[in-house]
């Protein structure tokens, strides 16, 4: 009979066990980073480019762009280069963030050969064909009007608008004409300007062995334009005052609420600490907001808070939707559960605990070949690589209860908080 | 090919063990064989809320996530049709404290009106989130009643109403758990760095000692065969464009001819090479969103085809197209290198879906909650056997008007 009186005993957690992201250098002069896993029979390759909205002239031109690198070359048509990578039953994803642009390729090593060279044929020979691009707006517009039916979405984009101003790329703020107003011709001056032949980042992950680097070497072996003018002109922040900012949405069952502010950098020395901070506010299943709001309460199926950092700016912010009759209790709950981390320290044992259960969400977020190129692609854009996460955990595993109440009193002082409720 | 075990302890509960060194954790998973096909249809949403209360402390746990967060851990939850499946990643050194929390809460779960009360205020929230206050949401809500007369796929895991949540009571959920929550009713499967052995006799020493219970399984009713076409239009929906579905009754995650229509599936709508994207959305434009999949239910389940319209299209003309593409499917031939591809595509899905411990430990308790866990690694042999005949034959069998449901969903006029 097992004892089930006492839990049974923890073994601390160990520290990461990171891969040595290997360079090299291709003929071309492309940096190519890459992790290999010699146990695997796939790979992945991520094309990243510095041509996200931030560059962008003006709404939807980036995530277009890199949407219609699928869409047609000077060799292949839409249907031939989707049958190209299903008949390999190969991936090939198109992703357009704030900064960054990326085209990734998931595939098995068996069929490496005609997958990369479609892949590097969609970067130097892409025609963004007319009729294809037509079809790709019509259809986002549609999905942007389903998007304006939901509250949370509504949230999303007037907190976004108030934070970093309406005009400021990072806002992303579509209207609806925006998808007639697009033109052929600004999608292909896009490409030119930050795709075609344009200097890139190589993420490499999986079984990367030696032939397969030698085809990326061979499939990448354009010559890379030279640097585009600058005529770039640095977008400027300019945020609205902090406040409550309702979006009024009828008919709605539930409130989408978005509380938050300007957040903290991947390369502030408060960074460790204040991940914690929000982790024992809102960053976990058992998170004082979820067992306040949720399980207490039953205001709301979910509230959690979180920390983003893109490279000019971050932001943090709390979300959730709620009952539209529990709303004004709802913000006055999140405000007593910040009051009280500025003002109480934290527990040893509720520190203790998440402590613990950051620190194996770390082991989680890093674990494996795939989770670890993840990881690198994104620290590498601080100037950082994954020992990033070593002196994170060594970092949390120190903090104090004092340091955690200075903090909350240093990012949360309720007058810098945006509040945006959206529905009725 | 995944290497795993497989043993079966006295009480019933059927072990499950792959061990792979690539990660420092262990994927415990444990299935219950109860999902919302077996509710009563007074009572729907059952099994969902109870997997809510499943997180509400146990005889020697006060506190269930607190324990799995102090040793490293994260856990999680879901309920289908089928099933309810629950999931612990935790790092191999702490995988007693998995053991001992599941083990606790699989023999005596705690039962308490506060926790009732809560949770069923937390679900008719998801309910709403989900299913109410989301475009399109419900849907499903409108289109299993039309599709289903007698089987309980009638009705999604979230249930009928909010009514049907608001109405259970304490005494309904430790009958639910005295029925359904028993070892002879689980499936335990790990994967991740641990011996089998160990994990054997890890599970052994842990759930060795509850008791089977006597499981006085209700009969499931069988849907009649349908033999008229069902039609049902739901008009004034707050949303930008109408949408369309139209399903057909097939067989279920054992059969042949569940292979048979993922291959169909595929053919048609899996990726921008596919026929339906090309013919209706790329070419003739009619449609914004469009696609065709299978329900994958245990029971006799559904073939989907689901499509937004573009402006402009009438809801006649959207029903035409998938009516024609259908035709033309059963009358040209499949090309080789047509059902090539799919049957790529099918197995480089399953060489990705090996990657990973945390759904090998899943599907490893999915196939065997099938009678069969070495599926895991003989599925793709099912979709090899799949001959262009046979998709001639089962599409004519499938895709017949007498079979079909359709669902014509409207925006609201201007």
């Amino acid at each position: 009979m097992p004892n089930r009186n006492t839990a049974p005993s923890i073994v601390p957690l160990s520290a990461p066990k990171l891969l040595t992201p290997e360079h090299f250098t291709l003929d071309n002069g492309t940096e190519a980073i890459y992790l290999h896993d010699p146990n695997q029979e796939v790979f992945k390759i991520d094309v990243i480019f510095e041509a996200g909205i931030y560059y962008q002239p003006s709404p939807l031109i980036a995530a277009t762009t890199i949407n219609m690198l699928g869409e047609g070359t000077l060799h292949h048509n839409a249907e031939e280069i989707a049958g190209i990578f299903d008949y390999y039953g190969a991936y090939i994803d198109f992703c357009c963030g704030l900064n960054k642009s990326e085209v990734s390729l998931l595939s098995l090593n068996k069929y490496a050969e005609p997958t990369v060279r479609m892949l590097a044929e969609l970067l130097t020979e892409s025609t963004i064909p007319e009729k294809e691009l037509k079809i790709f707006l019509t259809n986002k517009r549609q999905e942007f009007l389903v998007n304006q039916e939901k509250t949370s979405y509504l949230a999303r984009k007037k907190f976004a608008a108030v934070l970093f101003g309406a005009n400021h790329p990072y806002a992303n703020q579509i209207r609806e004409q925006d998808y007639t107003a697009t033109t052929l011709q600004q999608i292909r001056s896009f490409y030119q300007k930050y795709i075609h032949t344009r200097k890139c980042r190589l993420v490499l992950c999986g079984n990367i062995n030696d032939s397969l680097l030698k085809l990326v070497n061979n499939a990448f072996s354009y010559t890379l334009a030279p640097a585009p003018e600058e005529d770039f002109h640095t977008p400027i922040f300019q945020p609205e005052k902090a406040g409550h900012y309702p979006v009024y949405k009828a008919p709605a069952v539930q409130t989408s609420i978005r509380i938050g502010k300007t957040g903290v950098s991947l390369t502030d020395p408060d960074y460790a600490g204040f991940m914690l901070l929000n982790t024992i506010l809102g960053g976990y299943f058992g998170s004082r907001l979820m067992s306040n709001i949720r399980e207490n309460k039953g205001y709301t199926y979910g509230i959690q808070s979180f920390n983003v950092c893109m490279p000019q700016s971050s932001y943090w912010c709390i979300t959730t939707e709620v009952n539209k009759e529990y709303t004004q209790a709802t913000l006055q709950e999140v405000e007593k559960e910040i009051r009280r981390l500025q003002t109480e320290p934290v527990p040893s044992e509720e520190l203790q605990l998440v402590k613990n259960f950051l620190h194996g969400d770390i082991l989680r977020e890093i674990d494996g070949v795939f989770a670890q190129a993840d990881a690198l692609k994104h620290k590498l854009n601080y100037g950082l690589d994954n020992r990033f996460y070593t002196t994170m955990i060594e970092q949390i595993k120190a903090c104090t209860p004092a340091e955690l109440k200075q903090l909350a009193q240093k990012y949360w002082q309720p007058e810098e908080m945006y509040v945006i409720t959206a529905g009725e | 090919m995944i290497h795993f075990n497989r043993t079966l302890l006295r009480n019933g509960l059927t072990v499950l063990c792959n061990t792979d060194r690539n990660t420092p954790f262990v994927s415990v998973n444990i299935l219950y064989k109860v999902g919302s096909r077996n509710e009563q249809d007074t009572r729907t949403g059952f099994a969902h809320l109870f997997e809510h209360l499943m997180f509400g402390g146990s005889a020697h746990v006060e506190d269930y996530d607190r324990h799995v967060q102090l040793a490293g851990g994260d856990s999680n939850a879901y309920t289908t049709n089928d099933l309810t499946n629950y999931y612990i990643t935790i790092p191999a050194d702490n995988i007693e404290t998995a053991l001992w929390l599941e083990s606790d809460r699989m023999a005596a779960l705690n039962f308490s009106q506060h926790a009732l009360d809560v949770q069923k205020q937390v679900v008719i929230e998801e309910f709403k989130q989900r299913y109410l206050n989301n475009p399109y949401g419900d849907v499903w809500l409108k289109l299993r009643p039309l599709a289903y007369q007698v089987h309980p796929y009638r009705w999604p895991t979230i249930g009928m109403s909010p009514e049907h949540i608001e109405k259970a009571t304490l005494t309904d959920v430790k009958n639910f758990f005295h029925h359904y929550y028993a070892p002879n009713n689980a499936i335990i499967s790990l994967s991740g760095n641990i011996e089998t052995d160990k994990a054997f006799s890890l599970v052994e020493k842990w759930f060795g000692d509850i008791p089977a219970h006597h499981l006085p399984l209700p009969e499931i009713p069988g849907e009649p065969l349908q033999t008229r076409e069902r039609r049902l239009v739901i008009p004034d929906n707050d949303v930008p464009a109408d949408a369309i579905y139209k399903v057909y009754h097939m067989g279920g995650r054992t059969s042949e001819n569940f292979y048979t229509c993922d291959i169909i599936s595929d053919i048609l709508s899996n990726g921008q090479s596919s026929r339906l994207y090309v013919n209706l959305l790329r070419n003739s434009r009619l449609f914004s969103a469009i696609d065709a999949y299978v329900s994958g239910d245990k029971d006799p389940g559904l073939f989907i085809f689901s499509g937004k319209l573009s402006e402009g299209t009438t809801i006649g003309q959207a029903d035409q197209a998938i009516e024609e593409e259908i035709e033309k499917f059963i009358r040209d031939t499949i090309s080789e290198r047509e059902l090539q591809k799919v049957i790529h595509k099918t197995e480089s899905r399953i060489s990705f879906s090996e990657i990973n411990y945390q759904t090998k430990a899943t599907n490893l308790a999915f196939f065997e909650f099938l009678n069969n866990p070495e599926l895991i690694n003989t599925e793709a042999s099912h979709y090899l056997a799949v001959t262009p005949e046979k998709i001639k034959t089962t599409a004519i069998g499938t895709f017949r008007k007498e079979n079909c449901s359709t669902l014509w969903y409207l925006k609201k006029k201007n």
